[in-house]
């Protein structure tokens, strides 16, 4: 007799999917937030004024 | 050790004896550690008998599991003081200004660590065999051995872990968590042989767990030798 | 080694193609094997669930905490933050893969051998792998100089590698010792051509999203440093 044990693997598949996704999406992040950090880096090693480009 | 040999730096295991006898006339000088580390013990051991039921399991079976779990927690305590008299004002420079193998630093301190450990397992192996009754016996010289091998494992990985963790800001976290996992194969391996042999069966049964126990020392030592150059900041 | 030089940012493109391809490999594997591979008869549809658990547990098992391994390896013999680097993504993209197989593992054991764990060698060594990389991960954490980290990461690396033989042959040895309850014996692996098809391409996707997950996390790692070294410049 077939067991009728479907949910298991439903339930398994999900999970599997949420960590995936979930940890695809917290490299993403943690990435952009290090761009916006190394945006403001940048900003604040260079003058405000407009200056011909040197370096 | 005449004038005469101080011509030449000292080869590697003569340079591991000065440093082992260096910091175990440290450690003995004030006694502290051992004997926190031994009352550790000897409380955990009674400890351990009260939380099971007596009438329900046997103490004599209970004995083993408790002995090693009682060895790595007191060998984690032992481990944690073993570079941390270096990090005081850079002690850990003169060490390394001195004219011996980097290899012959680890080696030293993972000896002296190693008398630290068998000095509690001394007096805490007996403890277990009067507090749970364990009958008296051949069993009990063959139960020497393999803690002995157990603490040789124990040491040499726990020492090598030790003096990365002491520089980090959570040292006392740190070296179990790093620690325990690598411990995990001594402990089986040395409570599944232990049990094998306390209860007086053939050691033909405890064998193949007394070949990993041999076989991690001989992997783990090499290996942390080898690696405990790396763990230096030059 | 403690100035190192800038690393290199390769300019990210907008989009991350491969990881959408990897993405969308699974969402096939996910459809074929759910809806188009037949059910197991003895097993039950939960037997699918091995589609998703073992392949996982091959890529994070033997490719990521391999690769973790040798990089560690080189770093210690080349000395190149590169290989840190990839180190480290490597781990952490292992550390997501070992999770899922302890995650799924319980479900399927529950349905073959009717308890969620039995300390079966193969469950019982990922579980300590998983504690071992995060491990790895908290040292990594507690270091802050980036050359004694990258070398004490390395030697554990190494070490844990080493290890994982002897986990896996005591829990072995022990539980050949110690045979636990069987409920449902599980079938040898003789699968008929569509389960195995459904195997194999789950096992490539799951290797395409490894690779698609681990060159974004180096990326990450790459400018996190790049901003960390910028930041040590200007005070």
């Amino acid at each position: 007799m077939t067991p009728d044990n479907g949910g298991f693997a439903t339930a398994a598949y999900i999970i599997t999917a949420i960590v995936y996704l979930a940890y695809a999406l917290s490299i993403k992040l943690r990435e952009r937030r290090i761009r916006e950090h190394l945006a403001r880096l940048d900003a604040s090693a260079r003058p405000p004024s407009s200056r011909p480009t040197g370096a | 050790m005449t004038e005469r040999q101080s011509a030449r730096p000292p080869g590697t295991l003569a340079a591991s004896w000065i440093v082992a006898r260096k910091d175990l006339a440290i450690e003995f000088r004030t006694r502290t550690a051992f004997l926190s580390a031994l009352v550790f013990a000897l409380l955990g051991v009674t400890i351990f008998y009260f939380a099971w039921d007596a009438t329900a399991v046997a103490a004599a079976d209970l004995a083993p599991g408790v002995l090693w779990v009682i060895f790595t927690f007191a060998g984690l305590l032992g481990l944690q003081r073993s570079f941390g008299s270096e990090l005081a004002d850079r002690a850990i420079d003169g060490l390394l200004g001195a004219p011996i193998s980097r290899e012959a630093i680890y080696l030293g301190k993972a000896l002296a660590n190693l008398v630290f450990v068998s000095g509690i397992l001394a007096v805490t192996i007996p403890a277990v065999v009067l507090f749970y009754n364990l009958p008296l016996g051949a069993g009990i010289g063959a139960l020497a051995g393999i803690a002995a091998l157990a603490a040789v494992g124990l040491v040499a990985v726990g020492t090598l872990f030790s003096a990365m963790a002491v520089n980090t800001r959570m040292a006392e976290l740190l070296l179990p968590m790093l620690s325990l996992p690598f411990f995990v194969p001594i402990v089986m391996a040395a409570a599944q042989s232990s049990a094998r042999l306390m209860a007086g069966r053939p050691i033909a049964e405890a064998w193949p767990w007394l070949r990993i126990l041999v076989a991690f020392d001989i992997v783990f030592v090499t290996a942390c030798t080898l690696a405990f150059p790396y763990t230096l900041d030059e | 080694m403690t100035t190192a030089s800038e690393p290199l940012t390769p300019p990210a493109p907008r989009h991350d193609l491969l990881l959408g391809a990897a993405l969308l490999a699974v969402a096939g594997v996910y459809v074929r094997a759910l809806m188009f591979t037949p059910i197991e008869a003895r097993q039950g549809a939960a037997q699918k669930i091995l589609y998703v658990h073992a392949t996982s547990a091959i890529v994070g098992l033997y490719i990521a905490f391999g690769l973790m391994a040798v990089a560690s390896l080189l770093y210690l013999w080349l000395k190149d933050a590169k290989l840190d680097r990839v180190a480290e993504s490597s781990a952490e993209v292992g550390l997501c893969y070992t999770t899922v197989v302890l995650a799924t593992g319980p479900l399927w054991g529950k349905t073959i051998w009717g308890a969620w764990w039995t300390w079966d060698a193969r469950l019982t060594s990922t579980l300590f792998l998983w504690f071992i990389i995060v491990a790895y991960l908290l040292l990594r954490s507690a270091v802050e100089e980036p050359g004694r980290r990258a070398r004490y990461a390395a030697v554990l690396g190494i070490l844990a590698s080493l290890l994982v033989p002897f986990i896996h042959l005591s829990v072995y040895l022990f539980r050949t010792l110690h045979p636990m309850p069987i409920v449902l014996k599980p079938s040898a692996p003789s699968m008929p051509s569509e389960m195995q098809l459904t195997f194999f391409s789950a096992l490539l996707a799951f290797i395409l999203l490894f690779a698609a997950l681990l060159r974004a996390r180096y990326r990450m790692a790459t400018l996190r440093d790049l901003a960390a070294h910028r930041e040590q410049e200007h005070g």
